[in-house]
């Protein structure tokens, strides 16, 4: 074999590991195939080669990193959602309205939503860890990782904008809510840290525990 | 179970005995399906089998005819035969007496 299509062959062929060249030229040279057919030969293997190489590396990002922004503009959501109840429940509480029976009826009525909203927001990300662990268990920790960077900078604006049909602190009805530093800031923070990563740590410590009992 | 081509690489290697190398077991596949066997295919297989302990690879003599190039030489293990071996008696069992002959 000559040309340069065969150069050209040889040339992808220093990618591969210098025994696996060796042997892969050998046989392209022995078969007396046509330069086409090696060249073709050639790049078939070094592609399948860069994507077993490539593919571990980025099926874990690309698996963590999703769930944890959407873990994240959930948890933000859901936030705001109790924030507004916290700051109308304990923002005027007095004795006077602790024995005013609509004060009760608000909270049961509201409380069971919450909670409801909170369980959901546990369950999702202690599984999304599970799942993540499931992969690998570097997925798992770049996943915690992840949920821990973005529990007090949040998802980026663009992302939180078109994953939430409803956000509570765009109604200026809310403003007074929202305006305290720490329904604005620190209790978003507080939520993804109680509900969303400590269950996931708590998804990946799992399996240690068994191995262990 | 292994796959059809795994079953193809085991069962090449093994009639190849001594002189299974890559070029000899994809020259064998070819001849016995009709169809081309890329180099890509049949070396990443191979690797997948090693990995399962089915096949043992290692480097060979270097000859003239291939450029004082290597060949990776393969040889089928205990656990491939037997591997090779269950996939071929599933074939024929799940067969029966079917006849594939076109009507």
């Amino acid at each position: 074999m000559s040309g340069h299509l065969w150069h050209l062959t040889q040339l992808i062929a220093r990618i591969l590991q210098p025994a696996e060249r060796e042997a892969v030229l050998g046989d392209l040279l022995e078969s007396g195939h046509s330069t086409t057919r090696a060249l073709r030969d050639i790049l078939g293997l070094t592609l399948r080669r860069a994507v077993r190489g490539i593919v571990p590396h980025i099926a874990s990002p690309l698996l963590a990193l999703p769930l944890a922004l959407l873990l994240t503009v959930l948890a933000r959501n859901i936030a705001d959602f109790i924030a507004i109840y916290l700051w109308l429940w304990t923002g005027n509480l007095d004795t006077h309205l602790l024995t005013t029976s609509g004060y009760w009826h608000g909270v049961t009525d509201t409380a069971p939503e919450l909670l409801l909203a909170c369980s959901s927001l546990i369950l999702w990300s202690w599984s999304s860890s599970a799942l993540a662990a499931r992969y690998s268990r570097s997925t798992a920790i770049l996943f915690c990782t992840a949920l821990l960077l973005l529990a007090p900078l949040g998802a980026p604006a663009f992302l939180t904008s078109h994953l939430s049909l409803i956000r509570a602190r765009d109604f200026h009805s809310n403003d007074a809510v929202f305006r305290s530093l720490f329904y604005r800031s620190l209790f978003p923070c507080l939520v993804q840290c109680l509900f969303v990563l400590v269950p996931a740590l708590t998804a990946i410590q799992k399996p240690t525990q068994e191995t262990v009992s | 179970m292994i796959g059809e081509f795994e079953y193809l690489i085991l069962a090449a290697t093994l009639r190849l005995a001594e002189e299974a190398y890559g070029a000899s077991i994809r020259r064998e596949i070819e001849e016995a399906t009709g169809a081309p066997c890329s180099i890509g295919a049949l070396y990443t297989t191979l690797d997948r089998l090693e990995a399962k302990g089915l096949v043992k690879t290692w480097m060979g003599e270097p000859t003239a005819e291939r450029g004082g190039r290597a060949k990776r030489m393969a040889r089928v293990t205990p656990a491939g035969r037997k591997a090779a071996s269950a996939f071929f008696r599933t074939i024929t069992r799940i067969t029966g007496d079917i006849v594939w002959s076109a009507r």
